[in-house]
């Protein structure tokens, strides 16, 4: 599976200069800075720094702004777990455990599992695409809609198990986001839901929307405690908690190594995978874990899940950039660009004409990852000063910073007046027991199950059984349906063994 | 639970929240309909819809029952203030600017808060939206709207 010439090539290439090397790290820690501030994206980081890499070689461009991927994906799960807000789209697993640890002083732990887990899943999932790259690359070829609903549909199952304590009103949240998230031109084109607002013809601006929800659900409340960590004792990111947090996520290698396979694997569908990666893993240690209802309150694992899969999600979408030339998400087509200007052209015969370029980057990627822990290290104690701020004085400061944020995200008034909106539904929705967390998936995955579900109902005919003939998805169907009836199966047969003895 | 709900009275509030939901449901599903009533523009609108207005219906009968669990009891304290303050952030950006609107909102919410010391209140406010804002003009590739900077 692995061109082995190819592979030597690129360990020559790799060291034949160390200059690639010094742009790492400023790359890591730039993709952390813009991944933990809230509306700041990865791809946006990526593409105000794409201009610089024009004075850099093709080696060098490559290395510099993929670090930037990984330090931003690292980044998305910082500003989740010590303020609540998802960084990324990426990182909104994350927010669901690791914030919950942070409000009970775990914030040192939570983000050393964080750390680990970004860390071991960016290296596993470019080790997978380094042994797997030419093989998925004929899995995503074979990816249809049928192929992606199903997939879609695999994060929508995570609204059922977010429900809450309130099983209806968890899943009328889910669907409502579902609805909003449709808001829009379709993909058949036609215009529904925007009441005559402009804005709104794309869509809702599904990250401002997720910034509000999560924001206002939890801070606007939390205001008058004084300090986000109560216990003055905890209020300090001590070394050693970041390490003790990164034995948790050690402790935990099954589900590090699942949340890193199942994020390259999902992270590998086209457009989708890096928002679903976090989420299907999430749901999936949820499933299997014997307390499931610890989860939501703080559970280690959670976050062990969400980060693995989120980190290496970044390996999976690089597949389709590498054998097919085509964009997976915002990060990927930055990159396409960088290829653009450097006179190197993506496509089906990259891989096989430069696979000593594309092992080249895949093995830096990897010692990113080792760098990555240095510089978490190092940036972590800055990061998390946001500990010892008041919140009287810290609420505010994070909403003027998601505004500015959400403009940037839409380049108009259409951010912000989206974030307020969505601030007030997720106010609401906390105080009456609605979950935010499903109205957030049901958004997120709307407009994508939509458009999915259409174009396999145009291709099938609505006549299921041509649903047969696609392999693949019948595989995702079995994994689906397993997932979900074999734990409770497991859990009642565990129960009854106890009873029994 | 319908002890409690029966002596404290229907709720209100969540009642006019299921509402609310439930009128931007059926209005969405009216637009969507008149749009295009074909399968291909309702194939997930239209389920999605009806089993959100039947959860809505359900809960709502249970409020009206006293049977559905209360909302959050907690006292709502400073966050309506907060919020109202927020809403009137974000309207008058394009007006006063992010600069000059994100110094004044910071201010406010600290005095909503009960902060009375003047370098709190109005040095840390003000050096925190300039800083904010040279940022932000520096990294996002659009004009942001300011009235000073």
């Amino acid at each position: 599976m692995i061109d082995l010439a190819a592979l030597s090539g690129a360990f020559g290439l790799l060291f034949a200069s160390y200059n690639p090397w010094l742009l790492m790290i400023p790359g890591l820690a730039i993709g952390l800075v813009f991944g933990c501030v809230p509306g700041l994206q990865t791809s946006m980081a990526m593409a105000v720094f794409l201009p610089t890499t024009l004075f850099m070689d093709f080696t060098s461009a490559m290395f510099f702004l993929t670090a930037i991927f990984t330090g931003g994906m690292f980044g998305g799960g910082v500003s989740a777990i010590m303020m609540n807000i998802p960084g990324t789209s990426s990182a909104v697993a994350t927010a669901f455990d690791g914030f919950p640890m942070a409000r009970n002083g775990q914030h040192g732990e939570a983000l050393g599992i964080a750390l680990a887990a970004s860390c071991i899943g960016t290296a596993i999932g470019y080790v997978v695409l380094l042994v797997l790259i030419k093989p998925l690359s004929g899995l995503v070829l074979a990816m249809g809609p049928t192929e992606m609903f199903m997939v879609a549909l695999w994060g929508l199952t995570l609204i059922a198990s977010l429900r809450g304590s309130q099983m209806a009103r968890g899943i009328l949240a889910g669907v409502f986001g579902l609805l909003l998230g449709t808001v829009g031109m379709s993909s058949n084109g036609v215009l529904r839901g925007t009441m005559g607002v402009d804005f709104l013809i794309d869509g809702i601006a599904v990250v401002p929307a997720m910034i509000g929800m999560f924001a206002a659900s939890e801070l606007f409340a939390m205001s008058q405690r004084g300090y986000l960590v109560q216990d003055s004792g905890q209020r300090t990111v001590r070394f050693s908690r970041v390490l003790a947090g990164m034995g948790m996520a050690l402790r935990r290698p099954v589900t590090l190594l699942r949340g890193s396979i199942l994020g390259v694997v999902v992270g590998a569908v086209p457009g989708i995978g890096s928002s679903v990666s976090n989420l299907v893993s999430y749901a999936d240690a949820r499933r299997r874990d014997p307390e499931p209802e610890s989860f939501g309150t703080g559970n280690p694992t959670g976050v062990v899940a969400a980060e693995s899969a989120n980190s290496s999600s970044e390996g999976g979408s690089m597949v389709s950039l590498f054998a097919l030339g085509l964009p997976g998400g915002g990060g990927t087509a930055v990159l396409l660009a960088a290829f653009a200007m450097h006179n190197v052209t993506g496509g089906p015969r990259f891989l096989t004409d430069n696979a000593d370029l594309v092992y080249t980057i895949i093995l830096a990627n990897i010692a990113q990852a080792v760098l990555l822990l240095g510089v978490g290290l190092v940036l972590l104690q800055a990061l998390t000063l946001i500990v010892r701020v008041r919140l009287a004085l810290l609420v505010p400061c994070v909403f003027v910073l998601a505004a500015f944020g959400s403009f940037g995200l839409t380049g108009d008034m259409q951010g912000p007046y989206t974030l307020l909106v969505f601030a007030g539904i997720g106010w609401l929705f906390k105080r009456y027991d609605y979950s935010i967390p499903a109205a957030v998936i049901g958004l997120l995955l709307g407009r994508m199950t939509e458009g999915e579900l259409l174009r396999s109902y145009q291709i099938t005919g609505g006549d299921i059984s041509m649903v047969l003939d696609r392999p693949i998805t019948l595989v995702l169907m079995a994994l689906l349906v397993l997932s979900i009836v074999l734990p409770p199966l497991l859990a009642r047969r565990r129960a009854s063994r106890k009873a029994a003895a | 639970m319908a002890e409690r709900a029966g002596r404290r009275g229907l709720d209100w509030g969540h009642l006019a929240l299921v509402l609310l939901i439930a009128g931007v449901v059926g209005l969405y599903l009216h637009d969507a309909i008149q749009a295009s009533p074909t399968t291909d523009n309702l194939i997930l609108i239209l389920p999605a819809a009806l089993l959100a207005l039947g959860l809505c219906a359900l809960i709502a009968i249970g409020i009206l029952r006293g049977r559905a669990a209360r909302g959050d009891d907690a006292p709502l304290g400073r966050a309506p203030a907060l919020m109202a303050l927020f809403a009137l952030y974000i309207i008058t950006l394009p007006v006063v600017g992010f600069d000059v609107g994100s110094a004044v909102f910071v201010i406010a919410a600290l005095l909503v808060e009960g902060e009375r010391r003047p370098v709190q209140l109005l040095v840390v406010p003000a050096v925190f939206a300039v800083l904010a804002t040279l940022s932000f003009r520096a990294l996002v590739p659009y004009p942001i709207p300011t009235l000073l900077l």
